[in-house]
């Protein structure tokens, strides 16, 4: 099955060249430059990992990051910018970002990253739904 | 100016076009390493290459090479700013200079800059590096305001002499001559020797300066 990105960025060439390359590679690309419309689409599906742009229009790139860590706790976001400063990359990874990358970004490095994203929310989800087994186990005595 | 004030403008601006440069950079990256997927692919498999897409990619390729070219131009021309520090300051220059260095952030702040210069050739007093700090400081204080302004249209006029920054296409309910305090009081923190003023015509903000203070003209 392939790995299920959404991509967000406000660079429209970026974006359209990387989903391309992405799809040579198997990764089912969905891409957005608008921040608010990235919120929705995480809201209506469950992205095995999110590429965040870290300096947009319309929304700052933590923003976004915050929220989507609270429609989705599980959501694995990596972070890749043109400019990192280390107070931001500290901020992000404090609010639950995976990784942190710098602009121009190597594919392949950025791959592993992806297939690490799509690992760890897996295990998560598995943890989440054995904490819910054990809750309706205990609750009905079983 | 004081001495604190220019270093952290040039770092601003600095930032900001590196960060420009970079985006250019990972969009050339990404178009160059899209050919070689490409490339790799047809060997890999024995088939024709895709010439389509890689016509694309060149198109794109060039595309970027022509914005990353004119960013560095910008960066060349702000680093040029310091070189000549005596005499009247071609305005014309200086306020396409600014708007292109402001470029970004306004872009950032969903707001567009409109440069509607006459050709005139204006000059004015001080130094290029002030005229470009005192120009940042009004746009600051237009787009900083809570109404958010979607548009600035930004002329010179010789007869005042200013230059004039018409706010437009506000979210909220414009007020020009609110917006004007916050430049006012912006450009007080950091007011250069030749005592620019700030003037409301309650449409747009005019930022001038007085003629016999006026060097060489």
């Amino acid at each position: 099955m392939s790995d299920n990105v959404l991509f967000v960025d406000d660079e429209v060439d970026f974006l359209q060249t990387l989903s391309e390359r992405m799809s040579l590679r198997g990764v089912a690309p969905t891409t957005t430059s608008s921040p608010k419309e990235a919120i929705e689409l995480a809201k209506k599906e469950n992205f095995d990992a999110i590429v965040l742009d870290l300096l947009m229009p319309e929304m700052d790139g933590l923003e976004v990051l915050q929220a989507l860590k609270e429609i989705r706790p599980e959501v694995q976001v990596i972070l890749l910018t043109g400019r990192a400063t280390v107070e931001k990359g500290i901020t992000a990874m404090k609010l639950g970002a995976l990784d942190f990358m710098e602009k121009p970004a190597d594919i392949e490095t950025l791959m592993e990253k992806i297939k690490r994203a799509k690992a760890n929310k897996l295990i998560l989800v598995e943890k989440k739904n054995d904490e819910m087994i054990q809750k309706i186990l205990k609750e009905r005595g079983w | 100016m004081t001495s604190e004030k220019e270093p952290r403008f040039f770092g601003r601006v600095v930032a900001s076009l590196s960060h420009e440069l970079k985006n250019a950079l990972a969009v050339l990256n990404e178009n160059a390493g899209l050919a070689g997927d490409l490339i790799e692919m047809a060997e890999e498999l024995g088939r024709p290459l895709n010439t389509e897409r890689l016509t694309a990619v060149v198109k794109r390729l060039k595309a970027n090479v022509k914005t990353t070219d004119e960013i560095a131009g910008s960066l060349n021309r702000f680093g040029h700013v310091v070189d000549v520090l005596e005499g009247p300051v071609d305005l014309d220059e200086v306020v396409l200079l600014a708007l292109r260095l402001y470029r970004r952030h306004a872009d950032r702040l969903g707001a567009k800059l409109e440069p509607s210069l006459e050709p005139v050739s204006l000059r004015g007093p001080g130094t290029r590096l002030e005229w470009l700090m005192a120009m940042f400081a009004v746009l600051d204080g237009l787009l900083g305001r809570p109404e958010k302004y979607r548009r600035v249209d930004v002329a010179l006029d010789p007869r005042t002499p200013a230059i004039w920054f018409q706010p437009s296409d506000a979210v909220g309910s414009a007020d020009v001559a609110g917006a004007a305090r916050s430049v006012e009081s912006l450009l007080a923190e950091d007011l250069p020797a030749w005592g620019p003023k700030v003037v409301s015509t309650g449409l747009a903000v005019g930022l001038t300066w007085s003629i016999p203070d006026h060097p060489k003209q």
